[in-house]
């Protein structure tokens, strides 16, 4: 009991006070609602738009979780191949950054182009955002095996394929969890830049369907986010950063 | 005393020094050449016999590791041949086992599956069969209470007999040893050094045994490779006549000592050459 009292304590006390402190400043510096609501306003929201959010949250996470479980599928497979020597990591490592540094934001109006604005095309923007972390981490666990262990095996006459499974791949099991890790997280940013692009096609149907649908509501100072000043959609510059921010808050609640 | 080999024990031991013909191993102008251009082995000339403790001293850079990797075929040679039992070196893996300077331990498997790994990379054993055989080495080197332990779990003495015992489970007829002790702390080295010899009367594998220590190598062998550097060539072959079984209070006798001097010049005399 005691223990488990010294493992809460700390936590429990952070997130009561960023919650205070969250609280406090609302009232004490006065913040209009539709700048920043105060948690009770928040957690009312969520409260009274709890089907909306639910039915989003499960759109949403069903993407993310499909384009992460097919990123790490394809990303073991390439880092697999990638292994096997030099030659194929220096011709072909150089795509992979370049998937990694071209903006989501500048590839997933492509995706959602040419395979069409559904749930598949949402799926496949989570899965090119998951794909590089899972490719350079395993290949980096698949080639870093410490020669000493690699002669072990070739003093036992071990085949390749021994080499692999007995020993490359379980070496790069850490490796592996630090890209799950990674891209556990990144997941849902993926599919919720897919879902901006494609709720602009008026198709989608996760957080931003939600968004515009909320957005199309008169003004309610319940409402974390404001409408465009004639009770239009806001532009999409504004949007996006709000609509991320929204939509991370509602994952949290739910 | 656990003998996990009857079968072979005699055989190979008492015919070791006196059957006529050729050598066991058979090293002749070995040179190794790297492809700087450097030449880290030069013309190495080598007769073993079954059951030889034959210990590689020198200082660094004089290719003892690299001679063990040669004739391990781990690494090939630039001139010269070795044979081993009548075969090449990458033929002979079979009945050679190598053991590292860190206990290559494979951090997932545990103690008892690490043992095994030889015996299951080369196939032909079933899984139950693995498992008492290694139960019995680790038995052998007095670790058959952690066989269900992870390495992380054990001291660095323990890796290293948990490596002895995974090494020694194919039954090599050869020992390649790269200075397995040079880590640990010299209590432990003393131990360990008392563990091989009294796992050598088992099966009577002959070794060769890379180390810095010399009062080790005078411990364990019966001869001893004086390397020199640059290139590395054998410098003088020093002869220890101590009979096996030996015991740890051999460390304290006279001869021990004299014959620990003798070596030492001479490593002082490869040294002063560079």
């Amino acid at each position: 009991m005691n223990a488990f009292f010294r493992t809460w304590i700390w936590p429990v006390a952070v997130f009561l006070a960023v919650i205070l402190g969250w609280a406090g400043a609302c009232q004490l510096f006065k913040i209009p609602p539709y700048i920043l609501p105060g948690p009770i306003a928040v957690l009312n929201a969520v409260i009274e738009r709890r089907e909306n959010l639910w039915f989003a949250f499960r759109v949403t996470a069903f993407e993310a979780a499909g384009g992460y479980v097919l990123s790490i599928v394809a990303g073991i497979i390439i880092a697999l191949f990638f292994a096997q020597s030099a030659a194929i990591r220096r011709s072909l490592y150089p795509y992979t950054i370049l998937l990694q540094t071209v903006p989501i934001v500048a590839i997933a109006p492509l995706i959602l182009m040419w395979f069409g604005s559904g749930t598949r095309s949402v799926m496949l923007v989570a899965f090119i955002i998951c794909l590089f972390p899972i490719i350079a981490n395993t290949t980096q666990g698949l080639i870093s095996v410490p020669r000493n262990l690699v002669d072990l095996f070739i003093m036992s006459n071990a085949s390749k394929m021994q080499m692999l499974l007995d020993l490359r791949l379980p070496h790069a099991v850490p490796n592996l969890f630090i890209g799950l890790r990674i891209s556990g997280g990144i997941s849902v940013i993926g599919a919720i830049t897919g879902e901006l692009f494609a709720s602009s096609n008026a198709v989608g149907q996760g957080g931003p369907w939600l968004f515009d649908h909320l957005c199309q509501q008169p003004a309610s100072d319940r409402l974390p986010v404001r409408p465009g000043a004639d009770g239009q959609r806001p532009g999409f510059p504004l949007l996006f950063p709000r609509g991320l921010l929204r939509m991370a808050a509602a994952a949290q609640m739910a | 005393m656990i003998n996990p080999h009857p079968a072979s024990t005699t055989a190979d031991g008492q015919t070791a020094r006196s059957t006529p013909g050729p050598p066991f191993i058979t090293l002749r102008d070995v040179t190794k050449t790297w492809p700087n251009g450097t030449t880290v082995l030069s013309q190495i000339q080598m007769d073993v016999a079954k059951g030889d403790f034959i210990s590689l001293i020198g200082p660094s850079g004089c290719g003892k590791s690299t001679l063990l990797r040669l004739i391990s075929g781990l690494s090939p040679m630039s001139t010269g041949f070795i044979q081993i039992d009548g075969m090449i070196p990458e033929n002979a893996r079979e009945i050679m086992s190598f053991i590292f300077q860190d206990a290559t331990l494979l951090p997932w498997r545990t103690v008892s599956r690490n043992v095994e790994l030889g015996l299951e990379l080369q196939g032909g054993e079933t899984r139950t069969g693995r498992s008492a055989k290694a139960r019995e080495l680790l038995k052998l080197v007095g670790l058959e209470s952690v066989a269900d332990h992870y390495p992380r779990q054990l001291s660095g003495g323990m890796k290293m007999r948990v490596s002895i015992a995974r090494a020694l489970a194919i039954r090599p007829k050869i020992l390649l040893m790269d200075e397995p002790f040079g880590a640990l702390d010299e209590m432990t080295r003393d131990f360990l050094n008392e563990e091989v010899l009294r796992l050598r009367e088992v099966d009577k594998f002959t070794t060769f045994f890379v180390t810095h220590s010399v009062s080790e190598a005078v411990f364990l062998s019966n001869r001893i490779m004086v390397l020199k550097a640059n290139p590395g060539q054998i410098h003088r072959e020093i002869q220890v006549p101590f009979p096996n079984p030996r015991v740890a209070s051999l460390r304290s006798a006279p001869e021990f000592l004299s014959l620990v001097g003798e070596v030492s010049s001479a490593l002082r005399a490869v040294k002063s050459q560079k």
